[in-house]
């Protein structure tokens, strides 16, 4: 008996122990949490100020002890990530000073799989020696896609002029989401490419860029180009993206050629491009000359579905 | 001179906060919200003269939202900003009556111009 009370007391004060420490770690690991947001929140000032042209800030942003150089790292990254225009040599200082480049390369080098591709991102948004660059380069092979696409934004974003011949020179079939990367380093400007080449190019990544280009730039210019690729590529892939893009521009799909490649497409292919042509506003007339009778019926729900009524009934009211 | 009053809502604080050190927290009295909920009791007990959304979430059923942030006498300006590219959903937030939609990555310099602006035509009018 006196056993069993003995056993009942321990396994009180163990779990009471038990229930006190993880009380005390969740409020010592939300102190941290809320001293790293507040770290990290003064640094994020410190930087616009410096990017917005306020040079005495950039002898001020000091960061000596691994938590503030992280905080430092990640600030820059949030504030280049999102903006643009802002001139990054003005990091430059900043960077050479607090020794990010080392850090990050020492960090890169310690962690594996998603860390070491977020570090890997972090490094695309600080201006990096051509040593770094040759370091980063070996990772663009990783079996790990997110450490590649990591890799392949950071080294594109340091050594922009490499960044068709590397891009080229890829084994894999970029993704796309690798592709919206890419785009958006062009779009915060730091990665200037033409796109007419690019669509013209036999590589399948390369006339995959050049696509994408055209369909999130809205360049209807590039109407020619698209009729090309539809009539000669025997890739499905960059096939299929050329007519969807050529959807999302709302151009004309009557071209036999088009007509043809459509017809080839499986029933499930078929059907998401009835969807997408749908969404993008084209009329059941336009449809019907792509579509079986039996997929009309199909069209014709989503074209007559609540939402395009309305928008039909306030253009007709206008 | 009276200073603007400016809301934020971002559900990530430090973005916000960026936003907020963008547009300079000299040009006007700045306010971060993380909820929804908060930025209607904000705007309803300051009188605020512009909303900045930093995400199109909150908009996506509707104008719901849009209604109850100008359901005071003060009407704010209300700008998004957000990753979308897609015309029809930039249309769509517009119709809703949002007044000035921007595209991550934003220009800062054209953000500041953008807000000061907006709170100076306030001012004035």
């Amino acid at each position: 008996m006196n056993l069993l009370y003995i056993y009942i007391i321990v396994i009180s004060v163990a779990s009471v122990a038990v229930i006190v420490i993880t009380i005390a770690s969740t409020i010592a690991g939300g102190a941290k949490h809320n001293r790293m947001l507040k770290l990290k929140a003064s640094y994020i000032r410190q930087v616009v100020s410096l990017l917005q042209g306020e040079e005495q800030y950039a002898a001020r942003i000091v960061a000596t002890t691994p938590t503030q150089r992280r905080a430092l790292c990640e600030a820059i990254y949030l504030v280049m990530s999102h903006t643009y225009g802002a001139n990054s040599v003005r990091l430059k200082r900043t960077v050479e000073e607090n020794h990010l480049e080392e850090f990050m390369l020492n960090r890169i080098s310690t962690s594996s799989g998603y860390r070491r591709a977020q570090w890997l991102m972090t490094m695309s948004s600080i201006p990096i020696s051509l040593n770094s660059i040759e370091y980063i380069e070996k990772y663009i092979n990783s079996s790990n896609h997110a450490i590649r696409i990591a890799a392949l934004t950071t080294f594109v974003a340091a050594n922009p002029q490499m960044a068709i011949r590397r891009i080229a020179s890829l084994e894999y079939r970029l993704m796309p989401i690798d592709l919206a990367h890419i785009i958006a380093l062009l779009r915060r400007g730091i990665l200037p490419i033409a796109y007419e080449p690019l669509l013209a190019s036999r590589n399948p990544n390369l006339c995959l860029l050049g696509i994408t280009i055209v369909r999130n730039f809205g360049i209807d210019m590039a109407d020619k180009q698209l009729h090309n690729i539809i009539s000669e590529s025997n890739d499905k892939t960059v096939l299929r993206e050329a007519i969807l893009t050529l959807a999302a521009l709302g151009r004309p799909l009557g071209r036999i050629k088009i007509r043809e490649r459509i017809r080839a497409m499986s029933h499930h292919e078929r059907k998401a491009f009835c969807r997408h042509l749908a969404t993008e506003g084209y009329s059941t007339q336009a449809l019907r000359t792509l579509f079986s009778e039996r997929e009309m019926h199909y069209a014709e729900a989503l074209i007559k579905s609540y939402k395009r009524e309305l928008g039909c009934q306030q253009y007709t009211q206008s | 001179m009276q200073r603007g009053k400016i809301i934020i809502y971002s559900p990530k604080p430090l973005l916000a906060e960026m936003v907020a050190d963008i547009i300079g927290y000299a040009e006007g009295e700045i306010m971060l919200c993380s909820s929804t909920q908060q930025v209607v009791e904000l705007c309803e007990s300051i009188r605020a003269d512009l909303v900045i959304i930093l995400s199109s979430a909150p908009l996506r059923n509707g104008k719901g939202l849009i209604q109850r942030l100008r359901r005071g006498h003060r009407i704010p300006a209300i700008y998004v900003i957000s990753w979308h590219h897609n015309e029809q959903t930039v249309l769509s937030l517009l119709e809703c009556g949002v007044d000035q939609y921007m595209t991550f990555p934003v220009c800062m310099e054209r953000l500041k111009i953008k807000s000061s602006r907006e709170h100076n035509n306030k001012w004035e009018s």
